[in-house]
């Protein structure tokens, strides 16, 4: 918890809320009425909760001492839509200068308060102000604030993201964070459907190998490196379509907080980066309905209140459809689509607490008949079916006082691929139980501590079976758990400096049986109000893999195993250090240089043996270092951000030194939205990279099939062979320039956006690698592209 | 705004139109020096073994005619290699470290790049270990190779059990599961090949529906209704069984070592050049070895079809009494037209009879393909064939007499009779 204590000082991130305040409280559209007790206000509903006595005590423990005839003022500021915590809240207190701000919880504590009534100012943008009267002998103050629209290009967005981003700026402790809202993701062009991930991919530090997987590097890093999350709950594989598409839906998508290096103790089991995608709650009020037709899918999403006061659902769900239009108009058959849905329930419980429960279910499906059924044979299908189920379950609450915010969690993956009904099925199923709590505790004024612990039951099997042949091919599992604790403390020792120290513990069970501690610290300090220096350094580990070959452009899905007896736990060192400066109140500019190193971080082994567990790796160590820039204004007729990258990776295998195929020097991503023609929102992306490493291919051989009743090589496949020096020469240059005109039309009382978007507009030939034919002479080397020029339209809509 | 939509639309075509001619998708790849690639299969059973050596293609040669080795053309073989195999159990071997040669294989396998050992050199004996050792201009290869040690291939139906090798076993692919096991050790692979035997007379001759399945263990099972996914197949048609009733199958049975599981398990990816598991050091390719063994299953099938079951065939063919024993069965329909196959055993034009032969059923008119080798030798080279077709209508319970038929002239004919 954050103490602001302005009457002594008033630091540049409460200044910034106090003229936030006044921006906001000009421009209210109404408040909606809810039943409060023991207060009193005006312009909406506020709830006070008085202290039971062992609340109290334990209060009074923790609290700075009051002093003379003041007293301490705390409390929670939530919106009144869908019960959540609101960050950045000025909260002032009538008489008095400067503001105290609501942490990422909500909450806030102002540490010397006058005796006898108040009256307190709540206000930020994109939601009403409000004034609260607190009773003299009230020390905590919970208040509903009612979301107020703000109009954005078509997008209703509840606050603007200047001000989210300047809130992390004088806010957090945390480097290498970049917010990004479903505002960017909506205006980024990009292949068919708005993405979440193919966003991030365009953020300084963060690139992809090619076009076609939504699978990203952050900083040096593995694609297996990088924790996502959904509502706090870790999701494996996050494609559809072999990695084109990510899982999530654009339209049901709240905030996104991207880590890219350096986070916090409280996240744990990746290397390299953090994305937490939170579902936003439905709305509590009224029904909606909103959905998008494009060329790739259909999708709907419906929100509304739940008979609970303050509760609401949402539920999205999208599918493909090219399998339905190409079987109704031709005799072509396009067995394969895929599709996703999520749900969100929110509820405000009576403690004055919330519970969100969140479930998500999506389906990858190739069913295709590859041979009729006769009456001598049975038909024959290739199924190939993979999906993540997700449910999730936040409970926010106050534990003695305290903050307490508790997650639990099941995340399954499966994938079955086979020659259908008996002939060969190849079985993966992962599954991660968890169950984590933490506890914010502020023993002193300039302190905010957070505790907490949690317990992950991974659960890795791997079948390959044929039930005809009655043989079992790969019989495999791996059982890995983490016990976890940690501590950090958010420490203010004065308004120039914020340091977060951390430590983690984890205990790997499951035949690692190893327990490994994570030093962790983020540091800002001011040298301005718009310049701060950042840093941070830490120690990160990861207990379970992604058995993927990392030097191939593409992987159809991952395969995760898990820490055992052979396989081991990953960990990476971080260093960061770098600078942030508002230019301007809606400009930020960002540098970071950063060095990372690995060890036993793992590559797929091709010689591995089906019948032993721990040889289907090999172990490498690594190093990355690099500088990261980003430009960014945030909101204007003209915003984006133009994001640059150098950097350079190596790895090291028991045979050789080389770069991986994602070590990219120098790589540059311009995003621009201003206006367009035809009275269009339009959006630009244009991106240059520099070549991408890759291992050529030296000739290709006559792999015989050995008859054994002929005696002899019968059949024979030419393979190629690739240089045995990984990833010696690389790719012609990257670059690649996309367009998208948005419109914002009124239509039977709703929206409609109608976009069109041009994909790789001067159809760039993007190496997305060679194919060679050495039977030629002389030999010849063909250019697989990537994306082409692609032009797509679709239409968004909401009631 | 008039004036940004024309300088849009303009600026999108230039770009577009510079993009799509910017760059070419082939061109001429760099040239590679070729490897060394050696494989080969070291099995007791042969008194010469054999090896090929060859050289990758990297873009300097032409000739990519392939076709069966030994014996067939190699399309870059690498001649003149300095070749050794060596027992290293058998340290009192008198082969010593045997060489190997192209100038040693039988004349009618003869090939560049193939190599063979002198007759019954080295010793070959299951659990022995052998080494070979290539060296071609100044480059070494080398591998080893475990003999598998195994002393019984079993076979067994839903109520036979034969060895292998071992006498004809019947089995019905409509109620039956084929079992395979192998008392192996010192191996890792039990492979079963199973290929038909099409003119019984002449096992040589295999079709094309030729299954290989493996397992890393010493048990196998196919149920008798599997499809054959390794024949080509078209997705509008039902795959083929891999059993039909009424014909021979070759059954070839193998326990292998480690390298040959690899090989057979691996393959270069054709995105990353990567995933095959080499075992030639120093080259590229694999050097293992074999227990074989070679059985005959009789397949049949259940008798639901009036028509199908035990004909005897008496008449004059060709001015040539013949007297079958016939067993036919119904494979199939699709598109209206029914495959059948039966054994035949007895006496034909050309003498003894003992095979199956295909055939098909429009309505009740049956027409059967009779093949028996004539002994000459065809200008190409092989065994000379000669075809006869049985036709005619069969009633169901009742004599019938079909016509016999070559080149479309009737050449006799035969009174098909069933046997209750």
């Amino acid at each position: 918890m954050r103490i602001n204590d302005f009457p002594a000082s008033v630091g540049p991130w409460a200044r910034l809320a106090h003229d936030l305040s006044w921006e906001s409280s000009t421009s209210g559209l109404g408040t909606q009425s809810r039943t409060g007790t023991g207060m009193t206000r005006w312009g909406s509903k506020v709830r006070c909760v008085r202290y039971s006595g062992a609340w109290a005590l334990a209060w009074a423990l923790l609290a700075t001492p009051a002093e003379g005839q003041e007293r301490s003022l705390s409390g929670i500021a939530r919106s009144a839509a869908d019960s959540t915590a609101l960050a950045g809240v000025a909260v002032q207190v009538d008489g008095l200068s400067g503001a105290a701000m609501t942490d990422t919880d909500g909450r806030f504590r102002i540490g010397r308060v006058p005796d006898g009534p108040l009256l307190v100012v709540f206000s930020r943008l994109g939601v009403e102000t409000d004034t609260v009267r607190v009773a003299e002998d009230q020390t905590f103050v919970e208040v509903y604030l009612t979301p107020r629209a703000v109009q954005l290009s078509g997008l209703l967005v509840e606050t603007s993201p200047e001000a989210a981003a300047r809130e992390r700026f004088e806010e957090s402790a945390q480097a290498s964070a970049i917010t990004i809202d479903n505002r960017d993701i909506q205006l980024t062009p990009t292949f068919l459907e708005a993405d979440v991930i193919r966003t991030i991919q365009l953020l300084p530090g963060t690139g992809a190998v090619n076009d076609f997987t939504v699978g990203y590097n952050a900083r040096g890093g593995e694609v297996d490196q990088n924790l996502i999350q959904l509502d706090g709950v870790t999701i494996f594989n996050p494609s559809h379509l072999g990695g084109l598409f990510s899982t999530f839906d654009a339209q049901a998508v709240g905030e996104i907080e991207y880590l890219k290096g350096g986070f916090p103790a409280h996240y744990s089991g990746r290397l390299s980066s953090v994305l937490d995608v939170r579902t936003r709650a439905g709305n509590p009020t009224d029904f909606g309905v909103m959905g998008q037709i494009s060329l790739l899918s259909s999708k709907a999403l419906v929100e509304g209140p739940l008979p609970f006061e303050g509760s609401s659902f949402l539920l999205a769900g999208r599918r493909t459809y090219a399998d339905k239009v190409i079987a109704a108009l031709t005799e072509e058959e396009l067995p394969y689509h895929f599709s996703d849905g999520v749900a969100k329930a929110a509820f405000p419980l009576p403690t004055g607490g919330t519970l969100a429960i969140t479930g998500y279910l999506g389906r990858d499906v190739l069913d295709w008949t590859v041979g009729e059924e006769s009456d001598q044979t049975d038909p024959l299908t290739l199924r190939v079916d993979w999906g993540n189920t997700l449910l999730g379950i936040n409970w926010d609450d106050r534990l003695a006082g305290l903050p307490l915010s508790v997650n639990l969690g099941l995340s399954d993956f499966s994938t079955t691929v086979g020659l259908l009904p008996s002939i060969i099925a190849i079985e993966n199923d992962v599954r991660l139980w968890s169950a984590r709590a933490a506890l914010t505790l502020t023993p002193g004024r300039s302190h905010e501590v957070r505790v907490g612990g949690g317990f992950e039951s991974y659960s890795m099997q791997y079948d390959v079976t044929s039930p005809a042949l009655d043989a079992v091919y790969l019989d495999q599992g791996y059982q890995p758990s983490v016990l976890s604790a940690f501590v950090d403390d958010l420490w203010r020792p004065n308004d120039r400096l914020m340091v977060r120290p951390g430590i983690r513990l984890e205990a790997v069970g499951g035949g690692a049986d190893e327990v490994t501690i994570s030093p962790r610290v983020n540091a800002k300090l001011f040298l301005s109000e718009d310049f701060a220096l950042t840093g941070s350094a830490g120690r990160f580990y990861q207990p379970i893999h992604s058995l993927r070959d990392h030097n191939s452009p593409w992987s159809f899905l991952d395969f995760w195993i898990g820490a055992d007896e052979a396989t081991p736990v990953s960990h990476s060192d971080h260093l960061v250090l770098g600078f942030e400066q508002w230019l301007r109140p809606d400009v930020s500019f960002t540098v970071e240089g950063y060095r990372k190193t690995y060890d036993d971080i793992l590559n797929i082994s091709a010689t591995d043996d089906l019948s032993v567990q721990g040889d289907e790796f090999v172990t490498m160590t690594g190093d990355s270092w690099g500088l990261d820039v980003l430009l960014r204004k945030y909101s204007g007729e003209w915003n984006g951000w133009i994001a640059y990258t150098f950097g350079k990776s190596t790895r090291t295998d028991p045979f050789q030194t080389f770069a991986p195929a994602h070590d990219r020097r120098h790589n540059i991503n311009v995003v621009l939205s201003g206006p367009g023609p035809l009275g269009s929102r339009m959006s630009a992306r244009w991106g240059f990279g520099t070549p991408l490493p890759y291992t050529p291919i030296i000739g290709q051989w006559e792999h015989r099939e050995y008859s054994v009743g002929a005696r002899g090589f019968g059949d024979s496949f030419t393979e190629p062979i690739a240089d045995p020096l990984l990833n010696g020469e690389r790719y012609p240059a990257y670059s690649r320039l996309d367009l998208s005109f948005r419109w914002d039309k009124t239509l039977f009382g709703g929206q409609i956006h109608p976009f069109v978007q041009f994909v790789n507009l001067y159809n760039r030939r993007n190496i997305f690698l060679y194919t060679y034919d050495y039977r030629q002479n002389p030999g010849v080397r063909e250019s697989l592209p990537q994306m082409p020029f692609l032009p797509s339209f679709g239409l968004e809509f909401v009631f | 705004m008039s004036r940004v939509i024309p300088a849009t639309a303009a600026s999108l075509a230039a770009l577009v139109t510079i993009g799509c001619f910017s760059e070419g998708p082939t061109e001429v790849a760099p040239t590679p020096d070729p490897l060394v690639v050696v494989q080969g299969v070291v099995r007791p059973d042969q008194d010469q073994q054999w090896i090929l050596v060859e050289k990758t293609f990297n873009g300097t040669t032409t000739d990519f005619s392939s076709s069966f080795v030994p014996g067939g053309n190699v399309e870059v073989p690498a001649s003149g290699a300095s070749v050794t195999m060596t027992n290293l159990t058998l340290t009192t071997d008198p082969c010593g470290a045997s060489t190997m040669t192209e100038a040693a294989a039988p004349v009618d396998v003869a090939q560049p790049g193939v190599y063979f050992t002198s007759v019954g050199c080295p010793a070959v004996r299951p659990g022995d270990t052998l080494a070979l050792r290539v060296v071609l201009d100044g480059d070494t290869m080398t591998a080893r190779t475990v003999i598998p040690m195994a002393t019984t291939f079993t076979l067994r139906g839903a109520d036979t059990e034969v060895t292998v090798p071992g006498p004809r076993m019947t089995f019905n692919r409509d109620a039956d599961t084929l079992r395979l096991a192998v008392d192996g050790t010192e191996g890792r692979m039990l492979l079963l090949e199973i290929g038909e035997r099409r003119f019984g007379a002449t096992p040589s001759f295999i079709a094309d529906n030729h299954a290989q399945f493996w397992v890393d263990g010493t048990e196998i099972s196919l149920p008798g209704d599997a499809p054959n996914i390794f024949e080509d197949f078209d997705e509008d048609l039902p795959i083929p069984p891999i059993f039909r009733a009424g014909r021979y199958y070759r059954i070839t049975t193998a326990w292998t070592d480690q390298n040959f599981m690899d090989q057979l398990r691996s393959e270069n990816s054709e995105i990353t050049g990567r995933g095959y598991i080499n075992s030639i050091e120093g080259g590229y390719g694999y050097f293992g070895s074999l227990l074989a063994g070679e059985s005959t299953l009789r397949v049949v099938g259940d008798a639901d079809e009036p028509y199908e079951g035990a004909y005897t065939l008496t008449g004059t063919v060709d001015s040539v009494a013949v007297d079958l024993a016939m067993e036919l069965y119904r494979n199939g329909t699709f598109d209206g037209l029914t495959e059948v196959s039966g054994f035949f055993e007895g006496d034909w034009v050309l003498g003894s009879y003992d095979a199956w032969a295909p055939g098909s059923l429009i309505g009740d008119g049956v027409n059967i393909s009779l093949f028996q080798p004539t002994g000459a030798v065809t200008p190409e080279g092989f065994d000379e064939i000669r075809r006869w077709e049985v036709r005619g209508r069969l009633n169901a319970g009742q004599p019938a007499t079909l016509a016999v038929v070559v080149d479309g002239v009737q050449v006799g004919t035969v009174v098909a009779t069933p046997v209750s």
